[in-house]
């Protein structure tokens, strides 16, 4: 067996599609369909299959409990009260999580008509900043008690919240109470050097799958023993595992229709005073990328 | 050499060749071979490629943008943190590793080698994550100053601000110093201040005439490689921030492998490129120091 060089598949922000198809020359990734390529809405996937939007999300407010009020809204980060643990995930120059969450606090503070533009959530952050440096939002400094309150990734809460619980410390998520981003989603592809292209196609083909089935702690012994294609039928699919995990499968409009679509395990609601807001077009966010990374630096 | 070779009974002029090819060039193959493939061929192909635009054309697009902002402010942070950390580490380490060689028995000598040696190459998101526990907003250390009336965080202080990671960044300088700087002390001889004292110089004209002169190209050699640390360190200062100091590895590892930034590899590079330049240019006063001193340091 040679060690393989490249990845046969890419799960990416989407971000980088311009990247992937840059216009006049070859595209990175070659196209692909997966059988349940029409449940795809249009605007999360390229006509001829170079990439497709596989699970996107909603941003959420993460926050400790000894904070000494409760935040509901991404004008709140702003308070003096919460001074010196307020941040964000990541640079969002390099990180997707980090720059939806600059998107997410431009609509709460007063950007939701227009997506591409995100002044209004640089000069949230900055108006943050002025009172104290902005902290990294990560699991670590959320369990240890440094970092206490940000935007993440609702998805995240699952895994974020019993690792803080097991260090000792009460996390709560919850979505703004005025505007929620819907985020573009993640995108997959196949990589056109794939070592492996067969084996990227499978791939898709679980990732878009649809079965409510077995969930991979429920296969027996005898299940994996099955030939490929029943082993499949029989399989929970890639979709539903989105679902489940907190996540927004790109194909759900499609499976509530068909009564596929899992329960997710996520304990918490966009309230019903909230709008959700987008999710943002890809050209939004391109735009968008530019103003942030012409000031996030000198913030 | 030569006059070896004429010993051996005038041979022709390749046996010489021969000869001394074997004597002399041999034995460095192996080095010669590690640094062509890990050294030189890396840096070669870098600065080529820092040469191409997105479509594999020659192209100066990539230093233009290098030169200009955010980039230009990670430059001078990097420059300015290498050169801060290495300052103010840079005289007490010298005089620590000068009072544990002279004084120090042979016992603490060792343990504090063994412990540079530990300290020195502590970095990367341990030692963040143990700063955060000392000096975090939630540190031990904030918690008992606080309780001796010294609040850290009343004002701007963070781990992630430029001097945060200044302190961060003297945990593994400070030692650093120590142990590069030891031979130094090492090999001032014993005899040479007792032989200038013999002749009547007093400890202060040993020190301004034999001993400081002695010990400042290994000063300077020391003082740069600690510059070169804290310049280019990575893993620590990524774990701290979140873009608003901008640096320049982070601004490299975001473009190399950021899930926002589109198609700037080579902008990458080219900022590596300059990075080594900024280094090389270090060196040379160095150089010139040393080939000073070397002259009469001989024998």
């Amino acid at each position: 067996m040679t060690i393989q060089k490249q990845p046969d598949s890419i799960d990416i922000g989407p971000l980088v599609v311009a990247q992937l198809t840059p216009p006049g020359s070859k595209p990175l990734s070659s196209p692909y369909q997966v059988i349940n390529w029409n449940d795809i809405p249009n605007a999360a996937k390229d006509p001829s299959g170079l990439w497709y939007g596989n699970y996107g999300g909603k941003l959420a407010i993460v926050y400790n409990t000894t904070l000494p009020s409760v935040p509901t809204k991404a004008t709140d980060f702003a308070k003096p009260e919460y001074k010196g643990f307020v941040g964000i995930t990541g640079d969002p120059t390099s990180s997707n999580q980090a720059f939806m969450s600059v998107l997410a606090a431009s609509i709460g503070n007063g950007g939701e008509k227009n997506l591409s533009d995100v002044t209004k959530g640089l000069a949230l952050f900055k108006s943050v900043k002025a009172q104290a440096p902005l902290v990294k939002v990560n699991g670590t400094n959320l369990a240890t008690g440094t970092a206490k309150l940000g935007f993440m990734w609702d998805f995240n809460a699952l895994g974020i919240i019993p690792a803080a619980k097991a260090a000792g410390l009460d996390l709560k998520f919850v979505y703004p109470s005025d505007f929620v981003l819907q985020a573009p989603p993640y995108i997959n592809a196949i990589n056109i050097k794939s070592p492996n292209c067969a084996n990227a196609r499978l791939w898709q083909e679980f990732v878009y799958s649809q079965n409510k089935g077995k969930t991979a702690k429920e296969l027996t012994a005898a299940d994996l023993k099955l030939p490929g294609s029943k082993l499949f039928a029989l399989m929970q699919g890639g979709q539903n595992y989105f679902q489940q995990s907190g996540a927004d499968p790109i194909m759900s409009a499609a499976m509530t229709k068909k009564n596929l679509l899992v329960p997710s395990l996520l304990d918490f609601k966009v309230p019903s005073t909230a709008k959700i807001v987008g999710p943002a077009t890809i050209a939004d966010v391109l735009t968008a990328r530019e103003q942030i990374i012409s000031s996030w630096a000198s913030l | 050499m030569t006059s070896q070779v004429i010993e051996g009974g005038a041979p022709s002029r390749g046996r010489a060749f021969l000869a001394s090819f074997i004597k002399n060039i041999l034995p460095a193959v192996p080095l010669l071979l590690i640094v062509g493939f890990f050294f030189l061929f890396p840096i070669g192909r870098l600065i080529y490629v820092s040469f191409m635009s997105n479509e594999n054309t020659f192209t100066f697009d990539n230093f233009k943008t290098a030169v200009q902002e955010p980039y230009r402010t990670g430059f001078i942070n990097s420059i300015k943190i290498g050169l801060f950390s290495a300052a103010i580490a840079a005289f007490p380490g010298a005089l620590a590793a000068y009072f544990i060689e002279t004084r120090g028995s042979s016992k603490l000598r060792r343990t504090i080698a063994v412990m540079s040696g530990v300290l020195a190459n502590t970095g990367g998101v341990p030692l963040a994550f143990m700063f955060y526990a000392a000096l975090g907003i939630q540190g031990y250390l904030t918690k008992f100053l606080k309780s001796l009336g010294w609040d850290l965080y009343s004002g701007t202080f963070s781990l992630g601000s430029f001097i945060g990671l200044l302190i961060v960044y003297l945990y593994f300088q400070l030692p650093l110093m120590v142990i590069v700087f030891s031979p130094a002390i090492v090999s001032l001889r014993r005899e040479w201040s007792e032989a200038a004292r013999n002749l009547g110089a007093s400890q202060f004209n040993y020190w301004i005439r034999i001993g400081f002169p002695l010990l400042f190209p290994s000063f300077i050699a020391s003082f740069l490689l600690l510059f070169a640390s804290g310049f280019s360190a990575y893993a620590t200062a990524n774990a701290l921030t979140v873009g608003n100091l901008p640096l320049t590895p982070l601004q490299i590892g975001g473009l190399l492998d950021g899930n926002v930034s589109a198609a700037q590899l080579n902008l990458g590079k080219a900022l590596g490129v300059v990075m080594i330049v900024i280094s090389a240019c270090a060196v040379i006063p160095y150089l010139a120091i040393q080939r000073r001193s070397a002259r009469w340091q001989k024998g």
